[in-house]
C-alpha cells in the first residue's frame, strides 16, 4: 500500500478518534466547565454525536450524512457564538455577534428545509468561516488588551482562538476552493478533501485539548 | 489534460498551504507582540512600585527627621533650659552658704525643677519607647491607649481581642503600635467619629488588627489619591512603617462604619 492510501485510508478514523482527545482532557480537567471554554466542551460533544449518528445512519440506511453536517453546523455556530459573547468584553461587539448568529442560523434553518437540504451548504460554512475567523481574530485584539497573564502559552483563550482560526481558515478554503478542485478532477477532490478535513479536524481538537489542559494551571 | 489537472490540484495545495501558513506566521506575530506589550507593562510596574518604594522611602527618612527634630528640640528647649537653670541655682547656693533662708529657697525650687526635668525625660522616653508596650506587651499597650482615650470622654473605644495571646514578633510589635496610634489619631482628628472598634486577631501566620468607626472614612482610592497628591504625613508614615514589616492596610468604607485593616507576618511568642 502506497503511503498516500494509507494517509487517505487512517486519517478520517484518526479525525473521529481525535474528537474524544478533548473529552477526555475535559473530564480530568472538570474545572474547565466553570469557565468560558466550557462552550467549547459543549461543541465537542455535539461533534462526537454528530460523528456517531452520522456512523449510525450510514451503517443502517446506507444515506449520506449531509444533513447531519449541515444541522451540526447550526449547532457549531450557536456555541461558538456563545463563546465569543463570553470573551467579548464591549456589549455592542455581543449585540453584534448574537446577531450574526441568528442570521447563519435563519439562513442554515432555510437551507435544512428546502429541497437541498442533502448537499452541503457551502455558503453558510463560508459565511460561518468568515464569521469565527473575524472574532477569534478580534479575540487576539482582546487577549493584547487585556494582558491577563505572564505567559500566553497558559492562556486557554489564546488556544481556541488559534484553533477557530486555523479550524476555520482552512474550512474557508476548502468551501472556497472546493469547486475550484472539483473542475479538475473529481478524484483528487475527494482525496485532498478528506485529507485536507482530516488534518483540520486533528489540529484543531489538539489545539482544544490544549486549551483544556490550560484551565487546570488557569484556575490555579 | 492529465497535465492540466496536476497544475490544478498544485495550485490548489499551494494556495491552502500558503493561507495556512499566513495564519500560523499571524500567530505567532501575535505571541511576539504580546510577550513584548507584556514585558513593557511588566517594566512600567516596576518603575512605578520603584517610584512607589521611594517615596515611601523619602517619608520614613523625613518621618525619622521629624521625629529626632522633635526629641531635640525637647531636650533642648525643655530638659537643656532646666539644667541651665539648676546650675545656676546651685551655683548661687555654693556662693552664698551662709544665707541658709536663700539656700533653702533655692533648694526648694531646684527640687522642684529637678521633679519637672525627670518628668520631661520620662515622657521623652515613653514617646520613644512606651513602658506599657515594654512592661505589658502589645495587646495590653493597646487596651491601654483605648483606656487613655475613654477617659477623654470625646470618643468611646470598644477593644476585642481574638489572638489567644499570639502577638507578633517584637520587631515588628512596635511599630505596629505606632500605626495602630496613628490610625486612630488620624480617625479622632479627621473623621469626626463618636465611636471606635478595635479588634486584634491571629489566624494562620497573619495578625490583624482591624478599627472600625462610624465617622467619615476613607478607602484605598482616596489614600493613592491623597499619597499622590503627597499630602498626609501621617499617612505616608503608616504606610512606610507597614511596608517596614512586610504588612498590608486595606482602607474601606461601608453604609454605616470605616474599616482599617492592619495586617502583619505572625511570629508565634506569648505575651
Amino acid at each position: 500500500m502506497l503511503l498516500k492510501e494509507y494517509i487517505i485510508e487512517i486519517l478520517p478514523g484518526l479525525s473521529t478518534a481525535s474528537t474524544f482527545l478533548p473529552f477526555i482532557i475535559a473530564l480530568i480537567c472538570i474545572n474547565c466547565l466553570k469557565t468560558e471554554v466550557k462552550w467549547l466542551f459543549f461543541l465537542v460533544l455535539a461533534s462526537i454525536l454528530a460523528e456517531l449518528i452520522g456512523l449510525i445512519m450510514h451503517h443502517y440506511t446506507k444515506s449520506g450524512n449531509i444533513i447531519y453536517i449541515n444541522i451540526y453546523q447550526i449547532v457549531e455556530t450557536i456555541l461558538i457564538t456563545l463563546f465569543f459573547r463570553s470573551t467579548t468584553p464591549t456589549i455592542i461587539l455581543r449585540y453584534l455577534i448574537t446577531l450574526l448568529c441568528t442570521g447563519i442560523c435563519i439562513w442554515s434553518l432555510y437551507f435544512i428545509l428546502g429541497p437541498n437540504r442533502n448537499s452541503l451548504n457551502d455558503v453558510a460554512f463560508g459565511i460561518e468561516s468568515i464569521y469565527v475567523m473575524i472574532f477569534s481574530l478580534l479575540g487576539f485584539y482582546f487577549l493584547l488588551k487585556k494582558l491577563q497573564n505572564n505567559n500566553i502559552w497558559d492562556i486557554p483563550v489564546f488556544w481556541v482562538n488559534s484553533a477557530l482560526l486555523l479550524y476555520f481558515g482552512g474550512n474557508l478554503f476548502l468551501h472556497g476552493f472546493g469547486n475550484y478542485l472539483y473542475e479538475h478532477s473529481l478524484y483528487t477532490f475527494f482525496e485532498l478533501w478528506s485529507i485536507i478535513h482530516s488534518s483540520l479536524n486533528i489540529l484543531f481538537y489538539i489545539l482544544i485539548a490544549v486549551a483544556f489542559w490550560k484551565t487546570r494551571k488557569y484556575q490555579a | 489534460m492529465e497535465n492540466q489537472e496536476i497544475s490544478g490540484v498544485t495550485e490548489f495545495v499551494a494556495l491552502g498551504s500558503l493561507g495556512m501558513i499566513v495564519l500560523i506566521v499571524f500567530i505567532f506575530l501575535f505571541i511576539i507582540m504580546y510577550q513584548k506589550k507584556m514585558n513593557t507593562h511588566a517594566l512600567q510596574i516596576n518603575e512605578k512600585e520603584t517610584n512607589h518604594q521611594k517615596e515611601l522611602l523619602g517619608s520614613t527618612i523625613m518621618v525619622e527627621e521629624k521625629e529626632r527634630e522633635r526629641i531635640a528640640k525637647n531636650l533642648h528647649d525643655d530638659i537643656g533650659t532646666n539644667l541651665n537653670v539648676l546650675k545656676l541655682q546651685l551655683t548661687k547656693i555654693s556662693r552664698n552658704p551662709a544665707d541658709k533662708e536663700l539656700v533653702a529657697e533655692l533648694l526648694h525650687e531646684s527640687k522642684a525643677m529637678l521633679e519637672n526635668t525627670i518628668q520631661q525625660v520620662r515622657g521623652i522616653s515613653k514617646d520613644l519607647m512606651p513602658p506599657v508596650l515594654m512592661n505589658l506587651g502589645f495587646e495590653k499597650a493597646l487596651s491601654e491607649l483605648c483606656r487613655n482615650i475613654n477617659n477623654s470622654n470625646s470618643i468611646y473605644v470598644d477593644f476585642t481581642t481574638m489572638s489567644e495571646g499570639r502577638t507578633p514578633d517584637q520587631k515588628i510589635i512596635l511599630q505596629l503600635y505606632r500605626i495602630v496610634n496613628e490610625v486612630v489619631n488620624n480617625i479622632i482628628k479627621h473623621a469626626n467619629a463618636t465611636h471606635i472598634s478595635m479588634k486584634l486577631s491571629a489566624q494562620g501566620n497573619s495578625y490583624t488588627v482591624l478599627v472600625a468607626h462610624n465617622g467619615n472614612g476613607i478607602n484605598d482610592q482616596d489614600i493613592k489619591k491623597l499619597s499622590g497628591e503627597g499630602k498626609g504625613v501621617g499617612l505616608k508614615s503608616i504606610l512606610s512603617r507597614v511596608q517596614v514589616v512586610n504588612g498590608r492596610i486595606e482602607y474601606s468604607t461601608h453604609e454605616k462604619n470605616s474599616e482599617i485593616k492592619i495586617e502583619v507576618p505572625l511570629k508565634e511568642s506569648k505575651q
